[in-house]
């Protein structure tokens, strides 16, 4: 194998043997591995130290110092490289005035975050508004409170934050007699774009209504002091609500007989509407949301004994009559139905199913299936028993674990023509998602005749991959198949390009900018 | 500086269509591979580009061992064929790329051998396994103590005592 001729290259070879690293410890540290690793590796490493997203669910552990600048402390070269790098600093720490000030020096002007989970003592509030108060470069406060009527003093102390975008509070723990905070210090925040509220009553909601760059809100486990005509009221305001999550807010105060009448809102920008609780009627608060952009319908561990009819309700009211000009007509335009399940609800579930009231549906229901749970043998069998046979013509799955095949779920639905796997785009990171590279080419070799498939959100896509999932399904539609779509999928355009060249660029559509954000 | 030999033809399989490459060890193993399993490191690419524009074959020397190589190559051939973000050098630089479970598997090694890959896959401008490679090292250190970070990951403290305790100095070190 030529080493003869190697031999005295090799000899020349400036190396860092490894088997001498590994005894290199005891000789001097500035050989150990860690040691020899460039500079902008460490770099790197540090990057993913700073804890971006915090734990909303308080805990009365309180930590003291900001635990990934210890690594600023641990020898004088990781000192040199930690005060380089500008990510490890935008995560602001506020435990002393010393770390807080150092940050400010080496996040070069960089958009700053602000976490603060500290339910003991007042250094929580004083630390926040202080941040506030003083540092313009602020776009993300997540809060953690130790005492609800802190909330209500921020904007009195702090002003106007200029670059603030996400506001995310929450309650330390079930304080009772804490005073009921409002949301006025919004008004602070000019450029706020997301909400995240948690554990917190939201009796006066209405400075939201003077907030109207807000796009994005979420409250969780808010008090159910709260009434219906509360939330409508403040929603009335959000004309540029995109996505609205309310999780266990409910039951908000139900509506009876002696209720005044709530016109239904209209949210022209609203894409995605999540409702979710563990035994809610959410039937008045559906009733009285319109949104006729709205794509995703999420109901999550709900009682779907209350839900049903309103549910029924508005989607087959409104697909059937797309072109009515009333506003409870425009009420039903959803154009796909998200329906999730937990674990935690299974004993709720073997009795009532959720997808028993949705039999019946129109045929023209994007039904969206994700993250049914491997374990559940059962749930495969109440997809079939609850869908009409044969009705479903188009279908969207993603990070779908079904125990066995599709084959048998699909074989049911032999209209089934319009296909999209989704494999949702993973951007938390702190959440650790189960990354389940997909197989679609195994899902859709059983499809019976598929016209057509959208790829969306893949991130794990190979040229192959597609060749393959390609070939099956043409032989499948038995040339019925015209069209397959790539959405925002990571794929390189030379496997694109492959793909075309193989069946048409008249078959293989791709929006062109995703792969390359 | 450059790390090619010049070999002859006959030291080198893959006559015709088939691209291989001659990867040399730092303990002198060789060990090839097919280019296209390797096309994900910019480095190889770049010297393989080199040697179009001559007839003659090379073999490439790595100042790593082929036990660490042999890591690099098998992460390679997990992902061939696919198209990683990270890896694509016309592309803007990703934000913070999804976690891959088989990653997180690969990677479940030893620190030393942790710290070894994550140097050769910086040597041979693989991003995707470097970005792999510093999150598990994040992980190893993330929410520990200074000492238990020195302890971790074997860091002598060479601070004078105000140094240490001074985190806005700037070191002489």
């Amino acid at each position: 194998m030529g080493e003869t001729s190697l031999a005295p290259n090799l000899a020349q070879l400036s190396v860092d043997d490894d088997d001498q690293e590994l005894s290199s410890t005891a000789i001097s540290p500035s050989l150990t591995p860690i040691f020899t690793l460039p500079v902008e590796t460490l770099t790197e490493i540090f990057s993913y130290l700073p804890c971006h997203i915090p734990e909303l669910r308080a805990e009365h552990g309180v930590q003291k110092n900001p635990r990934w600048l210890s690594v600023t402390q641990v020898c004088s070269h990781w000192r040199r490289v930690a005060h380089a790098c500008r990510e490890l600093w935008v995560v602001l720490p506020l435990e002393n005035k010393h770390w807080t000030g150092l940050a400010l020096e080496l996040s070069h002007g960089s958009p700053l975050i602000v976490n603060v989970n500290e339910p003991e003592g007042v250094s929580s509030y004083a630390a926040v508004s202080l941040a506030l108060k003083y540092t313009q470069q602020i776009c993300q406060v997540s809060w953690v409170a130790s005492c609800r009527s802190r909330l209500n003093r921020l904007l009195d102390d702090v002003g106007p934050v200029p670059q603030l975008e996400s506001f995310t509070f929450s309650i330390a723990d079930d304080e009772i007699n804490g005073g009921t905070p409002d949301l006025t210090p919004i008004l602070a925040f000019p450029v706020l774009r997301k909400v995240h509220v948690r554990g917190a009553s939201f009796g006066n909601t209405r400075p939201l209504l003077f907030s109207p760059t807000v796009t994005d809100l979420t409250f969780i486990d808010v008090d159910v002091g709260a009434t219906l005509a509360d939330l409508i009221a403040t929603l009335r305001g959000l004309r540029k609500l995109e996505r609205l999550i309310l999780r266990d807010c409910f039951p908000l105060e139900p509506l009876d007989n002696s209720s005044p009448l709530l016109i239904p809102i209209v949210l022209p920008h609203l894409i995605t509407l999540s409702l979710s609780g563990d035994i809610a009627d959410v039937s008045d608060t559906l009733a009285l949301i319109t949104a006729p952009a709205c794509q995703e319908l999420s109901l999550e561990c709900i009682c779907f004994d209350f839900v049903e009819e309103a549910i029924r309700r508005h989607l087959t009211s409104m697909l059937a009559d797309r072109d009515s000009s009333s506003v409870m007509s425009s009420q039903n335009s959803y154009q796909a139905l998200r329906v999730l399940s937990s674990s935690k609800q299974q004993t709720y579930f073997q009795v009532t199913h959720p997808l028993v009231p949705f039999a019946g549906l129109p045929e023209q229901l994007n039904l969206i299936l994700h993250h049914w749970e491997r374990e559940n043998l059962e749930r495969e069998e109440y997809v079939c028993a609850a869908l009409p046979l044969g009705a479903l013509q188009r279908l969207n799955i993603g990070l779908l674990l079904f125990k066995t095949s599709w084959h048998r779920v699909f074989a049911h639905f032999v209209q089934l023509h319009d296909v999209t796997i989704n494999d949702d785009t993973m951007s938390d990171v702190a959440a650790t998602p189960r990354w389940q590279p997909p197989s679609p080419d195994a899902q859709l070799a059983v499809i019976p005749r598929p016209i057509s498939v959208v790829v969306e959100d893949v991130h794990f896509l190979s040229s192959p991959l597609m060749l393959g999932l390609m070939s099956r399904v043409m032989e499948s539609g038995n040339g019925r198949f015209r069209s397959l779509e790539l959405r925002n999928c990571v794929i390189s355009p030379s496997s694109v390009k492959d793909l075309q060249d193989k069946f048409g660029a008249d078959v293989v559509h791709w929006d062109g900018v995703s792969g390359r954000r | 500086m450059p790390t090619i030999v010049s070999v002859d033809d006959s030291t080198v399989p893959g006559e015709g269509s088939s691209r291989l490459l001659l990867l040399v060890s730092s303990d002198n193993k060789h060990i090839v591979v097919e280019e296209d399993i390797m096309s994900r490191s910019r480095f190889i690419s770049k010297q393989v580009e080199g040697f179009e524009a001559t007839s003659q074959r090379h073999a490439i020397l790595l100042p790593f061992s082929s036990f660490v190589l042999n890591k690099v190559i098998e992460y390679c051939s997990h992902y061939r064929g696919y198209y990683l973000l990270e890896d694509d050098p016309d592309a803007a630089p990703p934000g913070r790329s999804p976690v891959r479970e088989w990653d997180q598997e690969f990677l479940d090694v030893d620190r030393n051998m942790l710290l070894r890959i994550i140097k050769a896959a910086h040597y041979l401008e693989i991003k995707s396994l470097v970005g792999s490679c510093a999150r598990a090292i994040a992980d190893m250190i993330r929410g520990k103590t200074t000492e238990e970070m020195r302890e971790i990951l074997g860091v002598e403290n060479d601070f004078t005592p105000e140094e240490e305790h001074s985190p806005s100095s700037k070191c002489t070190g």
